[in-house]
């Protein structure tokens, strides 16, 4: 979709798992990013 | 029953409390009937249910508990949109809270998600076995009693169970058609343009050595973001799939776009 929209868009194979793999940098989510869902305790 | 008897009555269970097709009420229904026809042991005929469900919510129990919210991501995917499915699942069984134990096993499907979001949410172990020993009771005993007292008629209410099950078939079946067709549909729509080529991530961060400019990691991952300590690439930014079309417009054109999910 995105090319198609004329973006120059790469798939990036094995996605966070491979980056994990490889162990390139990662990042906590920023707090504000994150959807806190309701729980019991 | 006659045929597999008490064993029989414990795997249906077992495999309906795990999610499988199984046609539960009926089995529970026969199991009724032959208590009252003196073919089954009555005190076997509510234990062995009731033992089986326990064994089969309690292990998703504790998988929702292991894995969090990725249980429901899971179940979440054939959904049309996996983060409203999350997000309403979730606040729909907050706010009926425990007493949502009591009925889910009456609704197939909400049945076998019950147990795991119980686990997501972090309901008390104790709070969760009372609610859960307490909705199997309900069931198993609501069928297994109308088994038991019409069990003369039971061929008729068979029937007619058979009935509704073969016509809730044809609905599901026509849902799951209308489904696959929208994800073809979707599929075709989106291959007109040209498929995105797939990079390695070692190129990606040689490219962004080169030139760090000129390259963004975007985050396409339809859940994911529900767990405080998540992880996300490193200097990449969000955006929600399900949105996609809307969102592009944010993005950079002057910049490659290196996608990613989980």
């Amino acid at each position: 979709m995105l090319r198609v929209r004329g973006f120059e868009a790469y798939v990036m194979l094995g996605g966070l798992r491979a980056w994990q793999k490889a162990r390139y940098p990662t990042e906590l989510i920023p707090s504000d990013d994150v959807v806190l869902l309701p729980r019991f305790n | 029953m006659t045929q597999y008897g008490h064993h029989g009555l414990f795997v249906a269970s077992l495999l309906e409390s795990l999610g499988f097709p199984i046609p539960g009420a009926v089995v529970l229904l026969a199991a009724g009937a032959g208590a009252a026809l003196g073919v089954m042991n009555p005190a076997l005929v509510i234990a062995l249910p009731v033992t089986a469900m326990l064994i089969g919510d309690t292990l998703l129990y504790f998988a929702g508990r292991r894995t969090g919210w990725t249980l429901l991501g899971f179940l979440c995917r054939v959904s049309l949109n996996p983060e409203t499915c999350i997000l309403r699942a979730a606040r729909s069984f907050y706010k009926r809270g425990h007493t949502a134990l009591l009925v889910a096993k009456f609704f197939p499907g909400i049945n076998t998600m019950a147990p795991p979001l119980a686990g997501s949410m972090n309901m008390r172990p104790r709070d969760f076995f009372r609610f859960d020993i307490a909705g199997a009771l309900i069931y198993i005993g609501s069928y297994e009693a109308i088994g038991f007292l019409f069990h003369g008629v039971l061929q008729q209410i068979i029937h007619v169970l058979q009935d509704f099950g073969k016509a809730a078939g044809w609905v599901v079946a026509a849902g799951f058609a209308a489904y696959l067709g929208y994800r073809v549909w979707n599929f075709v729509r989106n291959r007109k343009g040209t498929t995105a080529p797939h990079v390695r991530p070692l190129e990606v961060v040689e490219r962004l050595q080169r030139e760090p400019d000129a390259a963004l990691i975007v985050d396409v991952r339809s859940h994911g973001y529900y767990d405080p300590d998540a992880q996300r690439i490193r200097g990449s930014v969000r955006l929600e799939p399900n949105n996609l079309e809307a969102l592009a417009e944010t993005l950079p054109r002057d910049k490659s776009i290196y996608v990613y999910c989980t």
